[in-house]
């Protein structure tokens, strides 16, 4: 999803938050179906790994077989488990949950994928710096800090400090380390923070600048997001589109308003990947040119 | 740049505006929309006086040694949630609120949170989660006096924020999982988290009461020796 | 007009009774070098401090600091970001940002430049010192030597007339450190940038220096030109920290002009000679045996030693030289025992390293010491490190320092405290990574006594280091590595003679004639 990756993050933050919001507000098969593909074909784009699909499988399993055994609601029984029936209704309403949980997951899986640290940092800082800056400190010292424990305890370890294996003991020991590590942190958090003071930070209002423009092709995408949105949103509110699993399973109308709405929400959910298509063949025609 | 010079009237702001958001979160979800798209508003309207919130401290200018002590916490705390079940993430974040201050404690809740989901997952939940663990920061800050003085109170304080976080956290699961917010609903999903919700209590207790004295004696050190 | 002027600068410490600076007089021109030396605790530190008040401590001053014709203290906190710069001595911990560009950007941020001159600004600095290429990587993949590079860099963003230099280099090996003082002269020379470095090790700054300044207990002991100052004999403390064609120059008893540099030494010390006196390598019993040794940290990562030989016996003292990342750290974990080779034999005093059980390795066989002293105490003082051990044995009293806290003795101090830790166990092959990096001159006398001490003990001691001149005066035996491989090994003259690179001034200006 090279395209996705270039594009401004508010704009990708805006699909992503449209999609799953619009699909668990309709709640309706059909949009959770578009949607699960959608975010299907995403991860697969993305060369998601596979342990990470494996997980939301078994979410997915969860929570479609946990939905039918604990609700009681429906009119259809399927099977009866002692007293308790198993309606249809709740089957479908299982498999619904489940399905957009997973693409839930797979989606923010893929949107996590997309926002490095640079990208989440842009997004945070209009609203605040300090927040920001304080992310910032954290991703630089993370790896320090992993590599000081390391230290510190392969030093503790090499003067016999490290004790037995057993539970209490191993404990004893990580404890030990955490300990120097704090100190070590918090010693070594005055010289960063001096050398921000030296810096200027603190004597004024704070500016932030990004490499990440709103360019044409960002504005494009916004543009159409918001049309599709808009697109989804008005007839559901005339016609009702979101589904209705109790106390029995109705579909809505299929009028010209709700084609009008699913197509919409189609449109948008797919937009990524027809632009990631028109921007590999664009690509194509143009090292081809040359 | 700022608007209003009373202390006390800035603070009751900042606390007033995300509790008065997250009330009309709640009242919305129930009224409004048949309590059946409380999921999507409460995580939106979370955000929203999430970011109110944060932007609230902008005003005030956090020195540069406080922000890098609170960067130091976050790293502590996240560094710590990778010790599985017993997270000391939570206890981490109240001695933070202790002992910099609430404004800092916020932030090194809400931040730890979403740095530490970069590694676990971030999801609808995470604005949820950061603004939880931060509000268990800010109060460990506003009541830093009592809970610095007894080990009493600390020890009721880590009881009260792991009840507090996981019940919160309750309304997503019940939400996300049911689609609606009924109360019978989120009552089960309460009874059925008590034991998780005890282990991580006592762990907060435990982490608490074994981490604050050190903390305390390695803070104060700094405190004097660079004058903070 | 001057730049700066400090008259009659005197301060004190908020909880001493002693002054740190003691009626300290001098002044610098615009475009100056100035050159701060003298061994730790001198004041240097302290007078650079005050100079930076954003870093000025707690305490009492006395005198005046001018800035261009106005006292400091009238300095806005914007004009004293903006004017004046600051680059301490830790690469890693005053680096704030993730990326290279946000640190490159913050000076600009905090400032709240308009977003042209920022970028011009970075644009300028990243491409003056060649970072371009590096702009958007993480600050964690960068070299020490790059990592400070670019806190240079980061403070001339700004464009200040004045930097602030606080041993910048006292944390970089050899060839980091003379990469960046060429960089800091250039700066100086061609953006004409007033420079104040403090160091205690000159022998890279003094012939970049305008103005040396010597300082001693606090007080100013000489102010002028190098050549001035060095018209008669410093006191002894601060010669030794002088650069070795000084030195040889003093301890010769010459009479001119003193040399500065190895090139202008080389003519001067044509025709001294001094017999050479090879000392025997060593043929005790073996303490490390290492057999075409491969390790790697992964199975699908790349190899970092590649075949290690290496051979240590009782007694003897072994120096390993190599540039970063040849495998000098990882070869002492293994050692340790703290890494496992998947190929090869590891054997200390004739056992297999992985038939010692249960810590059995580190009680009275192997110790190690690595880079940073401060991993050694988890506790809040020196002492309680200690408790429970017998003192009487140590080849070095630490009891002085019991009472401190680790974070707050001097760098030297430190790793001689975590030493006599380390030898605790009682060790009989004792391993130390880079021990001398944070030491001066005095430090490092006491240091060699304690390394001839467990000599004569028998103790074989491997030392992974830069310090050529250390090497020189007290190793019996010298390895070089690169690559993951030991290249070659032999007696510390004959090595010392064979390389042109890791080799001291010393030997390099007498020909080898001296080493």
């Amino acid at each position: 999803m090279i395209w996705l990756q270039k594009c401004n993050p508010f704009t990708v933050l805006l699909y992503f938050v449209s999609v799953t919001a619009l699909a668990a507000v309709y709640n309706n098969p059909y949009h959770t179906a578009v949607t699960l593909a959608a975010a299907i074909v995403f991860f697969i784009l993305m060369r998601g790994k596979g342990k990470a699909a494996l997980w939301f499988f078994t979410v997915f399993i969860l929570t479609f077989i946990v939905n039918p055994i604990i609700s009681k609601k429906g009119v259809t029984p399927l099977l009866f488990i002692g007293d308790d029936p198993i309606t249809l209704e709740a089957v479908i309403y299982g498999l619904n949950s489940a399905s957009l949980i997973a693409a839930v997951m797979f989606l923010f899986y893929c949107f996590t994928e997309l926002t490095d640290s640079e990208k989440l940092l842009y997004m945070l800082s209009p609203f605040s710096a300090s927040a920001a800056l304080t992310v910032s400190a954290v991703l630089r010292f993370v790896p320090l800090y992993a590599k000081q424990a390391e230290l510190i305890s392969n030093q503790q370890k090499a003067i016999g400090n490290q004790g037995g294996k057993s539970i209490p003991e191993r404990l004893k020991f990580g404890g030990r380390v955490f300990s120097a590590l704090s100190t070590w942190a918090l010693e070594n958090g005055i010289v960063a923070a001096d050398s921000m003071a030296c810096r200027g930070y603190g004597t004024g209002r704070r500016s932030f600048y990004s490499a990440y423009g709103f360019k044409k092709s960002d504005g494009v995408f916004l543009v159409c997001q918001l049309i599709f949105i808009a697109g989804a949103v008005i007839p559901s509110i005339f016609t009702r589109c979101s589904y209705q699993y109790y106390p029995s399973l109705d579909f809505p109308d299929v009028n010209a308003l709700f084609i009008i709405s699913a197509l919409s929400y189609a449109l948008l959910v797919f937009l990524p990947l027809i632009s990631e298509i028109t921007d590999r063949i664009k690509w194509k025609y143009l090292l081809q040119k040359i | 740049m700022t608007v209003i010079e009373n202390k006390n009237a800035r603070a009751a702001i900042r606390i007033g505006v995300p509790i008065i958001l997250t009330a009309t979160a709640v009242m919305c979800a129930l009224f409004a929309t048949d309590g059946r798209k409380y999921a999507v508003i409460t995580v939106i309207v979370t955000l929203l006086s999430l970011l109110l919130f944060l932007s609230g401290f902008d005003k005030k200018r956090i020195g540069s040694r406080r922000l890098v002590l609170g960067a130091v916490f976050v790293t502590l705390a996240v560094a710590g949630r990778f010790i599985p079940q017993l997270k000391p993430l939570t206890a981490v974040v109240i001695i933070s609120g202790m002992f910099t201050g609430a404004e800092t404690g916020f932030l090194v809740g809400a931040v730890s949170v979403l740095i530490s989901n970069i590694f676990f997952g971030n999801g609808p939940w995470t604005p949820l989660q950061m603004a939880a663990m931060g509000l268990i920061g800010f109060f460990g800050g506003v009541f830093s006096k009592g809970l610095k003085k007894s080990k009493v109170i600390l020890a009721l304080y880590g009881v009260a924020c792991g009840i507090f976080y996981s019940m919160f956290m309750d309304i997503w699961t019940t939400c996300s999982a049911t689609g609606s917010l009924q109360l019978s609903a989120y009552i089960d999903s309460v009874i059925a988290a008590i034991p998780f919700t005890v282990i991580y209590s006592v762990s907060n207790v435990i982490y608490l009461l074994l981490l604050t004295p050190p903390f305390k004696r390695k803070l104060d050190r700094i405190a004097e020796k660079y004058g903070l | 007009m001057e730049i700066l002027t400090a008259k009659n600068l005197s301060f004190t410490y908020a909880k001493s009774n002693t002054p740190a600076l003691d009626d300290v007089s001098f002044s610098v021109y615009p475009g100056q070098f100035v050159t701060l030396c003298g061994p730790t605790g001198s004041g240097k530190s302290t007078l650079l401090r005050l100079i930076k008040k954003e870093l000025t401590p707690k305490g009492v001053m006395t005198g005046e600091l001018i800035y261009r014709g106005k006292p400091l203290t009238e300095l806005t906190d914007r004009q004293s970001a903006e004017q004046i710069g600051c680059v301490v001595q830790h690469p890693e911990e005053q680096i704030v940002s993730d990326r290279v560009s946000g640190e490159l950007f913050f000076g600009a941020e905090s400032l709240g430049y308009p977003r042209q001159k920022a970028y011009r600004r970075v644009a300028e600095a990243a491409s003056f010192f060649n970072l371009t290429d590096r702009f958007s990587d993480k600050t964690a993949e960068l070299s020490g030597g790059q990592k400070q590079l670019l806190a240079l860099a980061s403070v001339l963003v700004t464009s200040p007339g004045l930097i602030l230099l606080d041993e910048p280099t006292s944390r970089l090996d050899p060839v980091a450190a003379a990469d960046f003082i060429s960089m800091l002269a250039r700066i100086n020379r061609q953006l004409g940038i007033t420079v104040i470095i403090a160091e205690h090790n000159t022998s890279l700054l003094l012939e970049y220096t305008d103005v040396l300044i010597f300082m001693e207990g606090g007080k100013l002991t000489a102010c002028g030109t190098p050549e001035q100052v060095l018209s008669i004999r410093p006191s002894e403390r601060v010669l030794s920290d002088m650069p070795a064609p000084v030195r040889l120059f003093f301890d010769n008893k010459m009479t001119g002009r003193c040399p500065i540099t190895v090139k202008e030494g080389r003519l001067l010390f044509s025709d001294i000679k001094e017999p050479r006196e090879d000392k025997k390598e060593p043929d005790g019993e073996s303490a490390l045996e290492l057999k075409n040794v491969f390790f790697r940290y992964r199975r699908d990562s790349k190899d970092i030693l590649k075949g290690v030989d290496l051979s240590v016996k009782k007694g003897e003292i072994r120096f390993i030289f190599g540039g970063n990342g040849c495998g000098k750290t990882t070869l002492l974990q293994l050692c340790a025992g703290l890494l496992r080779s998947y190929s090869g034999k590891t054997e200390i005093f004739g056992k297999k390293i992985q038939s010692y059980k249960n810590g059995e390795l580190y009680t009275g066989c192997v110790s190690m010491l690595c880079q940073d002293a401060h991993a050694v105490f988890t506790h809040e003082t020196i002492g309680d490190e200690f408790k429970g051990f017998n003192m009487k044995e140590l080849p070095y009293d630490i009891t002085p320092l019991f009472d401190r806290h680790p974070y707050d003795v001097s760098g030297g101090e430190l790793q001689m405290a975590a030493l006599c830790r380390v030898l605790l166990s009682k060790p009989k092959l004792l391993l130390l990574d880079e021990p001398t990096k944070a030491m001066d001159a005095s430090v490092k006398k006491v240091f060699k006594d304690v390394l001839f001490k467990l000599k004569e003990q028998g103790v074989a001691v491997v030392v992974a280091s830069h310090d050529t001149e250390l090497a020189a005066q007290c190793a019996d035996t010298c390895s070089m590595m690169f690559d993951g491989q030991i290249i070659c090994t032999s007696g510390t003259a004959e090595f010392m003679r064979g390389n042109s690179f890791y080799t001291t001034d010393k030997c390099r200006m007498t020909e080898g004639r001296l080493i």
